[in-house]
């Protein structure tokens, strides 16, 4: 009888063990798949979108050199039939441009979510802001539908520039926001390899002689040396743009983008340069 | 001479005699007396039959638990067959990350303002 018991024990520790298991696996997997699948999903919806954009940009100029002609024909005739050929050909490529403009921030907030790098804070409040400004041209395409009369569309367009500022101030900051954060990115990155590296060194230096370790704890200092002027530029950078985002000022910072970010850029190349010929010495 | 002493009949058996030619008596004391039994094995088939199914359940538990592993390398550059499959884990790694430093050049802007006329008007 005990026996018999033990078994159904050992059976049920088991089955429990076994379906237990199966499904933290199956849940893990589902975690992992999910990820993947995810950031599959967003690379599609870049290149979809990253299409739709040129095409939409391609037809804007063409909309853009018909409404040209179309006004430089209503200032000479000034007749009923230019005028409403100037006004179907404004609402054209007003509405075109809008639409190019909504993709285009479309792009923005997907390569912003997609971003490595980038404080989730930073990137929530850019998100926002995106999101603002996108409202807003919808609601500025519903009004062109709306708008037959040719003073009513002079007004649309004055709303437009007095937006533009905005338009252009959110572009700036997801992209000095893009741009830095692809560079921490592959500084972090940088930095776990960097240990991962130094492990391995570790465990080869046992068999090396006495003037080869010398020359590794060299190198290694050098890399250390150049990690940590890079992790201060970085920060120095971050705090600047950090500034620039939350007092909405942001011209001053991406005027000077490629200028503050390019000595990251370099110096994170030589880090590639001292680590990959450390790893050669392995 | 030889022929006497050697039967030459080969269909006859070496030894043959006819069944029940003497009935079988059955020894009544060989019977009732206490035969020795085989020892009782410590471990009876029940624990043996547990063990066993434990021993399937945690191979398979420790099958699942190596089958994502394998599945892993669905990595974000899933380059075709290049030189970086001849290359070590970490120097794989580190053609990643150059990779992706290529696309970090910061002169090199890809998502700037769209090139459109902000000041369009009628009049």
């Amino acid at each position: 009888m005990m026996k018999r018991l033990f078994f159904l024990l050992i059976l049920l520790v088991g089955g429990l063990l076994f379906v237990s298991t199966t499904n933290f696996v199956q849940e893990t997997n589902v975690m992992a798949q999910s990820a993947i699948l995810q950031k599959e999903n967003l690379e599609a919806e870049l290149i979809k979108l990253n299409d739709t954009y040129r095409g939409q940009l391609s037809e804007y100029r063409l909309a853009e050199r018909n409404f040209l002609i179309a006004r430089d024909q209503y200032n000479q005739l000034q007749t009923l039939a230019s005028i409403n050929e100037v006004v179907e050909s404004a609402r054209t490529v007003m509405s075109l441009r809008n639409q190019v403009l909504i993709t285009y921030l479309d792009l923005l907030r997907i390569n912003l979510i997609a971003a490595e790098g980038v404080e989730i804070s930073l990137k929530q409040l850019v998100l926002e802001r995106l999101e603002t400004q996108r409202k807003w041209l919808q609601a500025h395409q519903q009004a062109l539908a709306a708008t037959s009369d040719r003073e009513q569309f002079n007004r649309l367009s004055d709303t437009f520039i007095d937006q533009t500022e905005n338009l252009i101030a959110v572009s700036q900051q997801t992209v000095s926001l893009l741009s830095l954060g692809k560079l921490q990115n592959v500084f972090d990155r940088l930095v776990l390899f960097n240990q991962s590296l130094v492990i391995e060194e570790a465990s080869v230096s046992g068999k090396q002689a006495g003037s080869n370790i010398a020359l590794t704890e060299r190198a290694l200092r050098e890399t250390e040396r150049l990690n940590q002027s890079l992790a201060t530029l970085l920060q120095t950078n971050w705090s600047n743009l950090d500034v620039g985002l939350k007092e909405d000022s942001i011209s001053g910072f991406y005027g000077n983008l490629s200028k503050a970010l390019d000595p990251i850029y370099t110096d994170l190349n030589k880090l590639v340069a001292f680590l990959q010929e450390r790893l050669g010495q392995l | 001479m030889i022929e006497n002493k050697v039967n030459l009949n080969q269909t006859q058996f070496s030894v043959e005699e006819p069944i029940l030619a003497q009935p079988v008596t059955i020894d009544e004391q060989l019977v009732t007396a206490d035969l020795p039994i085989a020892k009782k094995s410590r471990f009876s088939k029940w624990w043996w039959l547990g063990g066993a199914l434990l021993l399937i359940a945690i191979i398979i538990i420790i099958i699942i638990w190596r089958m994502p592993h394998d599945n892993t390398p669905v990595n974000e550059e899933t380059s075709p067959i290049s030189n970086e499959q001849i290359l070590s884990p970490l120097g794989q790694r580190l053609e990643t990350t150059k990779k992706l430093l290529k696309t970090a050049d910061p002169t090199v802007q890809e998502l700037s303002f769209p090139p459109l006329n902000l000041e369009l008007r009628i009049d």
